[in-house]
């Protein structure tokens, strides 16, 4: 449960802004388990305090597949490489659409286009899926949602607090 | 456990996901607990149903105040546990 803990914690920070300690803390996971690999958590962390380079380079550290494709996109798109970003975007959704709805909205919260998040909201919750858990942690501290009113009825859906 | 079987375990990528997947029928996401669902009931009953002082489930407390976007009680949660743990 150690890295949990960690993990939690670091949820906790990045809902705040506090990144640097977020990061702080999955290192720390991984140092207490050397087994685990969150280099795409902390890659994430770095997207979101405008770090893309850094990301990048922590990005290369994911061995996962699925994990890695699910960053580019992002990644692509922090860098300036707009054709890049929408190609690795299109490919992860063919691959991983019936199966990974909310976290393609957050990609496309990431890029500032929330009418497409709301439309994968929507297939996430017909998915019934779990990443709706991050719904308030990551979607609305990235996209900025609180005043959508989209938002506050998606919350009434899951029985989430306003 | 429907989802699970659909996803699978082809990578850590939807492993991760499915830790989290249960979901109960109004909608409401009760699966956070794994270790401890309970269906029929909002989330905000189930965080209060917990005991925060409890080292055995203050992970899944936490995670709940996560969920609802008590940032605060997560943090303080999860530090908790931390040095519980230590």
């Amino acid at each position: 449960m150690t890295d949990g803990n960690y993990e939690l914690l670091s949820a906790g920070l990045i809902a705040t802004g506090r990144y640097r300690e977020a990061e702080r803390s999955i290192r720390r996971a991984m140092e207490i388990q050397p087994s685990i690999n969150r280099h795409d958590i902390i890659a994430g962390i770095m997207l979101q305090d405008k770090r893309p380079q850094e990301a990048m380079v922590e990005g290369a550290l994911v061995t996962d597949d699925d994990i890695r494709a699910y960053l580019l996109p992002s990644m692509y798109f922090a860098l300036g490489r707009h054709e890049e970003a929408n190609a690795a975007l299109s490919m992860y959704e063919r691959k991983h659409g019936d199966q990974n709805a909310a976290g393609i909205a957050w990609l496309y919260a990431f890029r500032g286009e929330k009418d497409r998040a709301f439309q994968w909201f929507d297939h996430a919750y017909t998915q019934h899926d779990g990443d709706f858990r991050f719904i308030k942690g990551a979607f609305e501290h990235l996209a900025n949602s609180r005043q959508d009113p989209r938002y506050t009825a998606l919350l009434r859906k899951l029985n989430l607090p306003e | 456990m429907a989802n699970a079987q659909r996803v699978g375990k082809r990578s850590e990528h939807y492993e991760r996901k499915v830790r989290f997947q249960a979901v109960i029928p109004d909608g409401c996401l009760a699966g956070v607990a794994r270790q401890r669902p309970i269906p029929g009931r909002s989330l905000t009953d189930a965080a209060q149903s917990l005991d925060p002082s409890d080292i055995n489930t203050l992970n899944i407390w936490g995670t709940l105040a996560y969920v609802l976007g008590r940032w605060s009680e997560t943090i303080d949660a999860a530090q908790k546990a931390i040095n519980l743990d230590r």
